[in-house]
């Protein structure tokens, strides 16, 4: 039999392996394994091998990086470098999964019987049981923003931290306006957010975060078995055993998303639940637990030639849970009667069902000639305007939703490709700002029927 | 004493997952053949099985049990899996799972994994950061291309070819004479 691997058979494999083949591609490769049976046999060692590799090349990062954090830093700051791009959340499978340390099934115990050791906080919660800082040194602040304050035993009024301060079990950190850094000496790094009060403690060698306020990321090693880290807020807890999370407390609820690994999380009230990669859990009122999706990043991209608009990504949601983009603009007159705008654009492709395209938004603040419209651009790359909204003329402080019809004839905007408007060619929809300045939320958009 | 053998117990149990990961991963890849869910399946199984530790036999085989346990729980998650997928896709992964069903899948032990160890370490420089910047990083053959000043399908095809020296150099690593049996589920 002839060497059954093509390179277009290697493309479509790894696309698979991936998970990133579109419709045609699956069909393509669908028909390449019907007509080649033997390519079904390397499929399947394939998936085997990219399962294992992960598992592995995991393990060996581990054993490697196990002495110095900032050495596992530098060496995966080099394989960074080496690719040139940071891998967005979607892409950060759990290759240092918990799994793959087969010490683990100690831990897996104690998170499912989690709820017997619910009283560690309580026991050691330093308001009654003080360890001041004569407690063991249990991490260090890796980087300041400035503004946070230290709470202690020795200094009940607080006192400013800096890079470098050593933490010990028992401190209470507030943040101001700036965030801070926190890193254990096994290379778990804890990023707290402005405006967040946080109770640090270790118990036998086990790490008790409780989150009071605000909002927190970590990225957690690998916790030694038994040991699992806790962290909690007043309603709610999360037993990780090495994983990349967001912990978030605020208006009496909390909401905890999980990037890499899996977190066991509970409240009082609730049965606890797993919450698994790529998802997020959030506390309603009565205690109970609502699990959704992840949600992937905007796909909004500053187009090439806008201008003069700051782009922030906030961790805001919009009412539907969606992540949002928060735009700054100003607009300045040019010369040669160009006008100016900025402009924000996506990928799309509306199905023939499909007649319009909402998307949200959210003005902050908006002078009175701020407006708002959209451009469709078509596969021929000509540009189509579709309708326009003065900003200021919205209500400020809630979310509307901007509608860009499909169906209607459109104007055309600039002298390339067809003539006529044809839904079926768009490529893109692009959304600018203009005439005034105006801070606004962006959310995505949804193609409606 | 109560403690003692509670703690004896649970080393059993631990030791019972410890050696049979293996063989539920492979089976986890047999049941349900796509990227990214044998690790869900594995670590439910073992949680169902930590769970209800004290009704297992531990002195007999656990394979039979494992096998109708990781059976069960990664057919639930294949359904979950394609329920949502658009019919092109669906196709191609049914008839992946139906080639999986209908062969043996291998089981990588620690022989294997180590020796696939040794060859990430024969690997030259540059490939090695293509393969932690894929497996342990997680970035996708689109990203590292865009990094890279590549095309993805180049990198897609080097990952696929990389994969190939692994496989090459692991087979050559491990003994010709170790046995097969138990290698493949």
């Amino acid at each position: 039999m002839s060497e059954p691997r093509t390179p277009q058979f290697e493309i479509l494999l790894q696309g698979y392996l991936e998970g990133a083949l579109n419709a045609s591609e699956s069909d393509k490769l669908l028909t390449m394994l019907k007509e080649n049976p033997a390519l079904g046999k390397v499929i399947l060692d394939e998936l085997a091998l990219s399962d294992v590799l992960k598992t592995v090349v995991g393990d060996q990062d581990l054993r490697a990086a196990a002495t110095s954090a900032s050495q596992r830093r530098s060496k995966i700051s080099s394989i960074t470098n080496a690719v040139k791009r940071r891998p967005t959340s979607k892409h950060r499978r759990g290759t240092s999964s918990w799994w793959t340390a087969l010490g683990l099934a100690a831990a897996i115990v104690l998170v499912a019987t989690f709820g017997i050791s619910n009283g560690w906080f309580s026991k050691h919660d330093p308001e009654s049981n003080p360890l001041g800082s004569n407690a063991p040194e249990i991490a260090s602040i890796s980087l300041s923003e400035g503004g946070a304050r230290l709470i202690s035993e020795n200094s009940p009024g607080g006192v400013a931290l800096a890079s470098g301060a050593k933490l010990h079990s028992g401190d209470r950190i507030q943040t101001n306006d700036g965030g801070i850094t926190l890193e254990y000496p096994d290379g778990t790094h804890i990023e707290i957010e402005a405006d967040s009060e946080v109770l640090l403690l270790e118990e036998a060698g086990a790490k008790r975060v409780r989150l009071d306020q605000g909002e927190l990321s970590a990225s957690i090693a690998k916790q030694p078995a038994g040991k699992p880290m806790l962290f909690s807020t007043s309603q709610a807890s999360a037993v990780v055993l090495g994983t990349k999370l967001v912990l978030a407390f605020a208006d009496n609820s909390s909401r905890l998303d999980v990037t890499e690994g899996a977190v066991h999380f509970e409240t009082d009230a609730a049965h606890g639940v797993e919450v698994k990669q790529g998802f997020s859990a959030l506390t309603r009122s009565g205690g109970s637990i609502a699990l959704t999706p992840l949600t992937e990043p905007l796909p909004w991209k500053r187009a090439p030639f806008a201008n003069r608009v700051a782009i922030e990504r906030l961790e805001e949601r919009t009412p539907k849970g969606r992540p949002v983009l928060k735009l700054s603009y100003e607009h300045h007159d040019i010369a040669d009667n160009k006008k100016e705008y900025c402009m924000m654009s996506q990928p799309l492709a509306p199905a023939a069902t499909s007649h319009s395209i909402r998307v949200a938004y959210f003005v902050l603040s908006a002078t009175p000639n701020a407006r708002i419209n959209a451009v469709l651009t078509t596969k021929d790359h000509g540009s189509w305007f579709i309708n326009e909204q003065n900003l200021s003329r919205v209500a400020p402080n809630t979310w509307h939703e901007f509608v860009v019809p499909l169906d209607k004839s459109q104007k055309k905007q600039n002298t390339v490709g067809a003539a006529m408007f044809d839904k079926a060619s768009i490529s893109h929809i692009s959304i600018s700002i203009w005439g005034g300045k105006a801070v606004l939320l962006l959310g995505d958009s949804n193609v409606s029927d | 004493m109560r403690s003692k053998m509670a703690e004896e117990a649970h080393d059993i149990a631990a030791s019972a997952v410890q050696t049979h990961e293996p063989f539920v991963r492979a089976l986890a890849r047999k049941y349900a053949p796509a990227p990214g869910l044998a690790d869900d399946i594995v670590q439910q199984v073992f949680a169902e099985f930590l769970a209800k530790r004290t009704e297992w036999d531990f002195d007999s085989d656990l394979r039979p049990l494992f096998h109708t346990m990781t059976r069960h729980v990664a057919q639930r998650c294949w359904r979950e899996h394609v329920r949502q997928m658009p019919s092109e896709r669906r196709q191609l992964a049914d008839h992946i799972q139906r080639l999986a069903e209908s062969r043996e899948t291998p089981v990588y032990g620690e022989d294997e994994k180590a020796a696939l160890r040794q060859c990430l370490e024969k690997l030259p420089e540059k490939s090695r950061r293509l393969v932690e910047g894929h497996y342990q990083l997680g970035v996708s053959s689109a990203d590292i291309a865009s990094g890279m000043n590549l095309s993805a399908d180049a990198v897609r095809q080097a990952l696929c070819r990389l994969r190939g020296s692994l496989r090459k150099c692991m087979e050559a690593t491990l003994s010709p004479n170790a046995a097969k049996e138990g290698r493949y589920v």
